[in-house]
């Protein structure tokens, strides 16, 4: 008897409250991370099959139009960040696949030109909003990459 | 039991009722197959098609004698035509082959969900119930259809013309656009909060979907079924464009749909408005006000989750 109640108790608990919340929690950001406050734009989205993971780039106004026209020596702060998920397949559409698990936040600034990477300060994060270290190498070619995206068009 | 004479009439005149109504039925055309416009897929797919959809979604239903009864038929007949409308075998090489695709992996979609054969259907029609091993023979087959991931010069090309006529700032339309429900193209979906981002395997598309700020509260209140009136979910299509490293992108923008709450106003539609602007013209989708429902349908095996697929990141 006690069982049969531990398992209905969720359920009647479900349908006393309404139907359950829809959030997909595991690819949530960090609150650490103070996503919010950097009031960034979104630039666009890259996949990498290979990895298995889909990333999203945003930035501030000013990252966004240099990376729009990739010569542009454009004066000011540019703020980049590249959040990374794995990928999972989508259980409620057969054919797409969706961010499952937080792998990691990437941030690259700069107040020069994008094309000029030694100048560009790399800056990651683990799942959990923690600064986390990388190679110089690795750092170049992250900044590399990074700025290679071109943004989405958005009319 | 004895029953009173009272009671022998009465059951007498409701039988008589019932036989007459017998004689009041609906008409349900059935027809040949033309085999031009007939629908064949594999052999196992048809057979399973035939078994479990044709019924309704096909001019060659195959109704049992307890469909023909009066009032049960009523119902039949609505199915019937109703399904007939949105998804039709018989007449399923009338669609351009994209169109088809498309309307296959919504059919096996819906299959997978439960949402078809409808259930009070399924529920007398046992043998139109579909088995673990029939929703894997429908996912292997519409697998195949998949387009190839793969480097592509003219999807490069389509998105270079794009992006030049952006830099200019010269493609969107001097004034916004509205649908035929009066629905308005809103440009400020860019600087909402991406809630979550899909890849679709199925049409060869990259997707960004943002929520507003009503939404984006709601994700952080916990208070996302049902949305609360004032939410609008945009959604951002792309090609998929594949560059040399197999990494996949954003290429030629294709369209952004728009889902808005209002339980009350939009009721007869799930309690959203729905919207979709093309290519970056932004031409409205939808000849007639109930394009809706096309979206409505698919969109239906959502309904326990306010008719909405994604599961909205925090950000
Ligand atoms: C008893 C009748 C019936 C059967 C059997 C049936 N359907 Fe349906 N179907 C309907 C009706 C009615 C609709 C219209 C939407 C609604 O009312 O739910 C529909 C809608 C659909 C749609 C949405 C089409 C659109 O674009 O709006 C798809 C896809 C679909 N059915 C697939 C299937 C598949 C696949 C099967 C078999 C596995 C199936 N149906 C079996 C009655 C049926
Ligand atoms: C063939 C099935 C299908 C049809 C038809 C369809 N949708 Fe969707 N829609 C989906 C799927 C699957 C998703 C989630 C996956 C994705 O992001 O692509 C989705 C997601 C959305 C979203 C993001 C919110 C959510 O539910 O996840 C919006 C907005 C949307 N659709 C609008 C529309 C509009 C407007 C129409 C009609 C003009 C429409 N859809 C027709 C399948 C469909």
């Amino acid at each position: 008897m006690k069982n049969i109640l531990a398992y209905l108790l969720p359920v009647i608990l479900l349908a006393a409250c309404g139907r359950a919340d829809n959030r997909n929690d595991a690819a949530s950001l960090p609150r650490t991370f103070n996503f919010e406050k950097l009031q960034l734009k979104t630039i666009s989205t890259v996949i990498n099959p290979a990895k298995g993971t889909t990333s999203t780039l945003y930035g501030n106004a000013n990252a966004l139009l240099a990376l729009r026209v990739p010569d542009s020596a454009r004066a000011g702060e540019k703020t980049l960040v590249l959040v990374t998920w794995k990928q999972q397949e989508d259980a409620r559409w057969f054919g797409a696949r969706i961010p499952a698990g937080l792998e990691m936040i990437e941030v690259v600034k700069t107040g020069t030109a994008f094309k000029d990477p030694a100048q560009a300060q790399y800056q990651r994060y683990n799942e959990k909003g923690t600064a986390v270290s990388a190679t110089n190498d690795e750092q170049q070619q992250r900044i590399g990459f990074i700025t290679s995206i071109k943004p989405a068009v958005m009319p | 039991m004895r029953l009173n004479k009272k009671t022998k009439i009465v059951v007498a005149l409701l039988l008589l009722a019932f036989l007459a109504a017998q004689f009041y039925r609906p008409t349900i055309a059935v027809e040949k197959p033309d085999e031009k416009r007939l629908a064949h897929f594999s052999p196992e797919v048809d057979a399973i098609l035939r078994r479990a959809c044709f019924d309704c979604h096909s001019n060659q239903t195959a109704l049992r004698w307890f469909d023909k009864i009066t009032p049960a038929n009523w119902l039949v007949a609505d199915h019937i035509a109703k399904g007939r409308a949105v998804l039709n075998f018989s007449t399923w090489n009338d669609m351009a082959k994209p169109d088809r695709n498309a309307k296959l992996w919504e059919a096996v979609n819906q299959a997978i969900q439960g949402a078809m054969p409808l259930k009070s259907y399924a529920l007398v029609h046992g043998a139109a119930r579909l088995s673990v091993n029939d929703i894997q023979v429908l996912k292997n087959y519409v697998k195949e259809l998949a387009p190839k991931q793969e480097a592509d010069t003219a999807k490069e090309a389509a998105l270079a013309s794009q992006y030049a006529s952006l830099v200019e700032e010269k493609a969107r339309p001097d004034t916004l656009p509205a649908d035929v429900n009066g629905i308005a193209y809103i440009p400020e979906y860019k600087d909402w909060t991406p809630i979550s981002t899909t890849q679709r395997v199925d049409n060869g598309t990259i997707r960004i979907i943002f929520g507003n700020e009503v939404a984006v509260k709601a994700i952080r209140e916990h208070h996302t079924n049902p949305w609360p009136n004032g939410t609008i979910i945009a959604k951002v299509a792309w090609d998929q464009l594949t560059d040399k490293q197999g990494n996949i992108t954003t290429g030629a923008f294709k369209q952004v749909e728009y889902m808005i709450k209002d339980d009350s106003k939009y009721k007869a539609t799930a309690g959203w408005a729905w919207a979709r602007f093309k290519t970056p013209a932004l031409v409205p989708y939808g000849k007639t006000s109930t394009f809706t429902m096309e979206c409505v349908n698919c969109h239906r095996p959502m309904k326990d989750n306010d008719f909405v697929f994604t599961a909205p990141i925090q950000h």
